[in-house]
């Protein structure tokens, strides 16, 4: 089974996101606070991360940048769902190297569809 | 004794005779005493003693004789004196009185001192002295006249020799009367200025007086521009001289030359305007255009009627019941502004705003107006997007209201549908949803089409008619007239007497979910606004935002330009006046009037000025005669005046009275003898003035002479006062609109040197040099202070060069201003070219874009802030709703999912309203609703409502009421607002466990807010910004929040008559006092 870890410091969020995944039959690890992140990440090795950007403390853009210069946690795909929706933005977190860049407001079936997708790409493999 | 010869001669005369008489009368006597003496010796013997007396007789007769004959002698000559007396003495005084004449004296008179011929002689001699002294005065003060005229004069015979000049002649053109008299008027006259001189001295032998312009060899300065009146000088009906009138013409010519490069200097300033600038006639017709008028409404727009350029009409636009400008202008006098719409080439419409203002004679009279017309269309448009933006503001926040409290899809469409229709103006619409297995669209509400016509299309098959379509694309039809659109030709639509028709998909973020259209029964055009709207409605919240941000930023942007307007206003007018102040000619006028009137000894003179139209004005009188510039005769009226005028020679009728072909002005009866004298330039009649005298008098010709000449200085004065008038009004005009203008304006001479700058460019730049008397340094000096300069002194350059080449162009760079300041700034460049065409200079028009620029950046910043604010709660209706609509949410969670959307609404309906207040407060349109406040209820208020935060963050959280305040009013919900919104930010800006306290007491006459906390503090860079709107510090990167909130509590805090005071260090804590009098000001 397939396990999914998202960090956003809304609540509903967490909730939406995990109830739809859990659907799925995803497992889903929540986490309300990004400063230790990459610990729990590495605790738990998920295959696929979902990430909010404007987080207090430490912001989503610089938890997935610490991912990626982790070499043990560099392959892990990441979604970035942010409410940042300027084109520019979206450069940006490309740059750093996110897999998909989802705008809120979101549909949380497109959501699942884009998890599906990235994580059976990854089964293939 | 008196010398008088004649006596001499009476006395020579008298010895002559003497002479001549007596001594042959001696002689005889003496011979003959002795002979016979000797008779007697002969005869008789004589004693010895006999003959000694004999001896002694003839020696005593002789002494006898000659001593009786010298007594008799002199008594005769003494008689004769003394009879000759009488007719000596008249003749003596006819020698006096010739002496006297000889050495000048006119003023005497001799003595009858006999009534013989003589008295009567003396008598014609008295008469002859006192005719001659009378005729001498007489000419004599024609003389002075000639003498003491400033205007040089010469006076040439029939072989064009000069016989005369004066002494103005001598101090203009150097030549000494002894090198002129005798010389050809053709010896001081070039070859070109001698053909000139022929013809015009042909006419004055035809009898003829003209004005024309020359050019004169003085001594010592080469040529002189000179304007001459000439007239021939008649004796007994026969041209016997002519004289000519000399007027420096130097200064004219010079000034003349100066203003009329100044004016073209400033025609190719005004031409480089991006405004359009016209002036306009009482005709309504244009009279001058600058380029940009030119460029808009093609070559030919001079003579042209200002309606028939800009709006296309036949007749002048206030017959069809618009605001004219120019008729106000011309009626009250006043400037004037206005907006009007006009059409422009290839039939676009344009809206122009209008700034008209008055352009004055010297007399005050309005003989022209000035339209400054600018493009506003882009302004207007904004306006009119704000008010369509407000609109939908006001549906979207409504929409947003009814998100927040209502999950019912129906519901949500129903009334998007109905704001929808209205807010677009359409005429009914409806809505389909998509019925579950997604085949068919069910019509669940529609509004303004008939219930016959709905039935027949309550379903509609997915793929099949409009709807159908578009739920199959999901992209819009939109269709101005279905009856004429190819794309529906199917439709059953088009038997419903639907002709406008948008159908725009209704789409979750990825599934279809229904179709809502809106119709019109007339053909109705959607722009590409509505268009837009329509797609947006889905998400709509967001847009909210940045409208209101627009409106705002419109609102400002409207400020500034009203307070450039006024401004504009401010200078023009400013103008106007000083076109009033020019050469004052009444003045000159009424004093050559009054001194024709005591030369010629008149009982009344007057001078009357022909208008354009060929009435004839009172320019001056003697005494009373009606208003100045008042009509004394119209140009129908047969007058005097007019007789000469149109004969172009002097009138004289020595019986008023019988004349009766001519009208007389009530002011003169009374008087017997008129001499009307015409006053003319070249081919120009100017008017004429005319003498009345009571008496029935006759002008001698000399006298008429006089009055003609004084009648062509008189026209040369007037037509030099009104060449001034004119070309000093144009430059004038030029110059004022120049300096008012709030573009910065500068001309830079071919080597780069400043020849003009006006106010707003000196002010822009601010730069040392600029503000110091720019005229005349070089541009690159001044732009140069500060060295960062560099790429707009390039750019300057590079304009100058095109306009060496004729160019004009534009280029952008950046100036760096004397404080320090960086400005963006769009340069417009033109070639200013001389008389002869030839480049002079450049002019640069200097635009400050720096206002543009930051609002264009502000825009963005908003967009991005208040977008990504909208974004997490709209997730939540979205997403949420979706998983309900999807019965994915079991029942247990349903509760928790409709709690959160409905949380989540409220949020995104605050923030609207938030926004919306702010807009509200700051427009001044926010109702002030007065009430009793008790501070007390009001911090338990807060404390309850901010109680689950406070436990949560497990804040030390106190409220304190120093003193019981009472009776104060003030609008308690806005009290409130202001209150949690401070409340909120220490709660939010504060690590969990730290204090906040609010304290509410007096201070003063005022009620104090204290909102203290321990918490993280505003970093100082951050302090400066602390009320700007949405604007977010650094902590703002890690929460949330639309940088609203202190903007909102200032305004509320200022709504009371209050302030607001931040102090703050960061790590510290953070303190807000607001401090509101008790008693409000009204």
């Amino acid at each position: 089974m397939s396990k999914v870890i998202i960090i956003d410091d809304e609540p509903f969020i967490l909730m939406m996101v995990e109830d739809k995944l859990k659907r799925a039959g995803i497992k889903v690890v929540t986490l309300r606070e990004s400063v230790n992140a990459v610990d729990v990440i590495r605790k738990e090795s998920p295959d696929l991360i979902i990430l909010d950007w404007m987080m207090p403390e430490v912001s989503g853009i610089e938890v997935c940048r610490r991912l990626k210069a982790d070499p043990d946690l560099a392959a892990i795909p990441i979604f970035m769902l942010t409410a940042k929706g300027q084109e520019e933005d979206e450069k940006q977190g490309l740059i750093c190297g996110v897999e998909r860049y989802i705008t809120k407001p979101f549909s949380p079936k497109v959501l699942l569809d884009h998890v599906l997708e990235t994580l059976g790409r990854q089964g293939s493999r | 004794m008196f010398k008088n010869r004649l006596a001499y001669k009476l006395l020579v005369v008298f010895l002559v005779f003497a002479l001549a008489v007596i001594a042959p009368l001696s002689l005889i006597l003496y011979y003959d005493s002795v002979s016979m003496i000797q008779d007697i010796e002969r005869v008789a013997f004589l004693l010895p003693e006999q003959k000694a007396i004999h001896d002694g007789f003839e020696t005593q007769v002789i002494d006898t004789f000659v001593s009786l004959v010298f007594y008799i002698f002199i008594l005769s000559f003494i008689a004769s004196l003394f009879l000759s007396r009488r007719f000596l003495m008249p003749v003596r005084e006819l020698y006096r009185g010739a002496k006297a004449i000889e050495e000048g004296v006119l003023d005497m008179r001799l003595d009858v001192k006999s009534d013989d011929e003589l008295g009567a002689v003396t008598k014609a001699f008295n008469d002859m002295a006192a005719g001659l002294k009378e005729k001498t005065n007489a000419l004599m003060r024609k003389d002075i006249y000639v003498n003491s005229m400033l205007d040089p004069l010469w006076v040439v015979d029939m072989d064009n020799i000069i016989t005369d000049i004066n002494p103005a002649f001598t101090r203009l053109l150097g030549y000494t009367i002894d090198e002129v008299i005798g010389a050809s008027i053709f010896d001081f006259l070039d070859e070109e200025n001698e053909k000139v001189m022929r013809t015009q001295l042909s006419k004055r032998d035809e009898g003829i007086s003209s004005s024309y312009g020359i050019s004169i060899i003085s001594k010592n300065e080469g040529l002189i521009p000179v304007l001459i009146s000439g007239a021939p000088v008649v004796e007994n009906g026969e041209v016997v001289a002519k004289i000519g009138i000399i007027k420096d013409f130097r200064a004219e010519v010079a000034l003349r030359d100066a203003l009329k490069e100044e004016k073209d200097h400033s025609e190719a300033i005004m031409d480089s305007l991006v405004d359009v600038l016209v002036v306009i006639n009482r005709d309504m017709r244009i009279i001058k255009a600058n380029r940009a008028a030119i460029a808009t409404a093609g070559e030919d727009i001079t003579g042209r009627f200002c309606h028939e350029i800009f709006h296309k009409l036949p007749e002048s636009c206030f017959i069809r019941g618009m605001d004219c400008p120019v008729k106000v202008v011309f009626e009250t006098g006043r400037s004037y502004k206005t907006v009007h719409e006009h059409v422009e080439a290839g039939n676009v419409k344009v809206f122009h705003e209008i700034t008209a203002f008055p352009v004055k004679s010297s007399g005050s009279e309005i003989i022209n107006v000035v339209e400054l017309i600018r493009d506003i269309t882009e302004k207007k448009s904004f306006e009119d997007e704000i008010a369509q933006r407000n609109k939908e503001l006001v549906t979207l926040n409504s929409i947003s209201r009814m998100l927040s409290h209502s999950l019912r899809a129906e519901d949500i469409f129903n009334n998007v549908l109905e704001k929808v229709i209205d807010m677009l103006r359409m005429d009914g619409g409806g809505i389909y949803f998509l019925d579950e297995a997604g085949r068919e669209l069910i019509c669940r509400y529609q509004k303004g089409a008939s219930e016959d016509f709905m039935r027949g299309v309550a379903r509609v098959r997915v793929g099949e008619d409009i709807p159908g379509r578009v739920a199959v694309t999901g992209q819009s039809i939109v269709s101005p007239d279905i009856l004429k659109d190819e794309r529906v030709e199917k439709s059953i639509l088009r038997h419903s007497g639907i002709r406008g028709l948008a159908a725009i998909p209704v789409k979750g973020k990825e599934k279809l979910m229904g179709v809502f259209y809106i119709f019109s029964f007339s053909p109705r055009i959607f722009t590409p606004e509505d268009e837009r709207i329509l797609d947006s409605v889905g998400e709509m919240a967001g847009m909210a935002f940045e409208n209101i941000r627009l409106y705002e930023k419109m609102r400002e942007l409207y400020e500034h330009q009203r307070k450039r307007r006024a401004a504009e206003q401010q200078n023009l007018l400013m103008f106007a006046s000083l076109l009033s102040d020019t050469l004052d000619i009444n003045t000159v006028l009424d004093s050559a009037v009054s001194a024709i009137k005591d030369t010629s000894k008149a009982d009344f003179v007057w001078l009357l000025q022909a208008d354009e139209t060929g009435n004839l004005l009172l320019s001056s009188a003697s005494q009373e005669a009606g208003a100045k510039g008042g009509m004394v005769y119209s140009r129908d009226t047969s007058s005097i005046e007019r007789y000469s005028m149109e004969k172009r020679k002097p009138i004289v009728f020595s019986e008023l009275v019988t004349e009766s072909r001519f009208y007389l002005s009530e002011y003169l009866s009374g008087y017997n003898t008129a001499c009307s004298i015409p006053v003319y330039v070249g081919n120009k009649t100017l008017g004429a003035f005319t003498l009345y005298f009571r008496g029935f008098t006759i002008l001698p010709e000399e006298d008429i002479f006089f009055l003609q000449t004084a009648g062509n200085i008189l026209a040369v004065s007037m037509e030099r006062a009104r060449l001034y008038e004119e070309v000093i009004i144009e430059k004038g005009m030029a110059d004022a609109i120049l300096q008012s203008i709030a573009d910065g304006i500068m001309t830079v001479d071919t080597d780069g040197r400043v020849v003009s700058m006006n106010r707003a460019a000196k002010a822009m730049t601010g730069l040392p040099y600029a503000l110091d008397e720019p005229v005349g340094r070089p541009c690159c000096d001044i732009f140069g202070y500060s060295p960062e300069n560099t790429e707009l002194r390039w750019a300057l350059g590079e304009c100058l060069e095109e306009a060496v080449l004729k160019r004009v162009s534009a280029r952008e760079a950046e100036l760096f201003t004397a404080g320090g300041r960086k400005l963006p700034i769009e340069i417009n460049s033109a070639p200013v070219t001389d008389k002869e065409g030839k480049v002079a200079g450049v002019v640069y028009v200097l635009r400050d874009k720096s206002r543009e620029k930051e609002m264009d950046t502000m825009k963005t910043e908003f967009v991005r802030a208040v977008s990504h604010e909208f974004r997490t709660p709209l997730s939540a209706i979205v997403g949420m709703a979706e998983m309900l609509m999807d019965g994915e949410v079991g029942r247990d969670r349903q509760r928790e999912y409709l709690n959160t959307i409905l949380l989540e609404g409220r949020r995104l309906s605050d923030m609207v309203s938030e926004l919306l207040d702010v807009a509200r407060i700051e427009s001044g349109k926010e109702v002030f609703r007065e009430s009793e406040i008790d501070f007390k209820a009001v911090l338990e208020d807060i404390r309850e409502a901010f109680n689950p935060v406070i436990l949560k963050k497990e804040m030390k959280f106190s409220t304190r009421l120093e003193e019981e305040i009472k009776g104060y009013k003030g609008d308690k919900d806005k009290i409130k607002q202001m209150l949690m919104n401070l409340v909120d930010n220490s709660l939010t800006y504060s690590d969990g466990g730290c204090a906040v306290e609010v304290n509410v007491g007096r201070h003063g006459d005022a009620v104090r807010i204290q909102v203290r906390d321990e918490g993280w503090g505003i970093p100082d860079e951050d302090m400066g910004h602390l009320g700007e709107k949405f604007y977010r510090g650094r902590h703002g990167l890690s929460t949330k929040g639309t940088g609203l909130g202190l903007s909102l509590c200032r305004e509320i805090a200022k709504m009371h008559g209050g302030d607001l005071h931040i102090e703050s260090a960061a790590g510290e804590g953070t303190t807000v006092t607001v401090e509101i009098p008790l008693r409000r000001k009204e």
